[in-house]
């Protein structure tokens, strides 16, 4: 992989996911604008799609399904639920941030990134099929 | 000609624009030019037939802030100078509604992402036969 793309990949999705882990945590601080989930769901789209093409599968697979998520919560008025998104999202941001601050996007801890992959499968489980089918989960 | 041929490539995601001109210029283009959104490439795109240089082939995002790849190609549709050209939608993986709505509004071709170099080429020479022009030089 070319290094320079490869390094300003990490900076931008860095930048990238902050700023969906600022709008997630105004989303828990006040669960009234579902609109704020599907905007994250266009942050993380946005890392997705360089991601899978730089093959970066840390990123890809985590974004591919919060995007996912992120679509189908802002389609549905369950504040319950909804609070569960957004802090999985964010728990999930911290790691691939983390992954992003210790260089570690290629070099991961893969059973770390399964349970990541797992609990948002979980998360995605709990929207009906309809919905499912909407977003290609 | 071919290599010649003005390509405005647009996508907000740095990486996403680097990506794409590399492979473009793997494919021999040497007149490639960068937008960071549909706002962004409209003005560049009327600069363009102002200054009679005008742009020959778009290749754009469809998730992008200010103004969206769709919204982009119908502004482009709508005017007769610039309806005619070749653009090229990238989308992403599953949104069958997206290709929908981008073939309903014009679209010359899409491409789903994540790609790779020669799938890329493949749609550039596809879009290129469809609209009469020669097919990418290397």
């Amino acid at each position: 992989m070319d290094k320079e793309i490869f390094q300003d990949f990490v900076n931008e999705s860095e930048q990238t996911l902050a700023q969906a882990k600022i709008l997630l945590g105004k989303y828990v601080a006040s669960p009234v604008d579902v609109k704020v989930l599907s905007d994250v769901g266009i942050l993380v789209d946005r890392v997705y799609g360089t991601a899978a093409t730089l093959k970066v599968e840390s990123m890809s697979a985590l974004c591919h399904k919060m995007k996912a998520i992120s679509y189908m919560a802002a389609q549905v008025d369950n504040r319950i639920l909804n609070s569960i998104v957004a802090g999985t999202m964010l728990s999930v941001l911290d790691y691939l941030l983390d992954l992003v601050k210790t260089n570690a996007l290629l070099t991961y801890d893969k059973n770390i990134h399964s349970q990541m992959v797992q609990r948002l499968d979980i998360l995605s489980s709990k929207f009906s099929s309809d919905l499912r089918k909407t977003v290609a989960s | 000609m071919s290599a010649n041929l003005r390509i405005l490539v647009i996508d907000d995601m740095a990486v996403m624009r680097k990506i794409v001109v590399k492979q473009l210029e793997t494919m021999g283009y040497k007149n490639i030019e960068t937008a960071e959104n549909g706002k962004d490439a409209l003005q560049k795109i009327l600069d363009g037939v102002k200054n009679n240089s005008p742009v020959q082939f778009i290749v754009s995002d469809w998730n992008m802030p200010e103004m969206s790849g769709l919204e982009l190609l119908k502004a482009l549709r709508s005017k007769k100078p610039l309806a005619d050209i070749p653009f090229l939608m990238v989308t992403a993986e599953g949104e069958k509604d997206q290709i929908m709505a981008a073939i309903q509004a014009g679209v010359t071709n899409y491409i789903v992402k994540p790609f790779s170099p020669a799938t890329f080429k493949e749609k550039m020479d596809l879009v290129l036969k469809k609209v009469g022009l020669p097919p990418t030089p290397a």
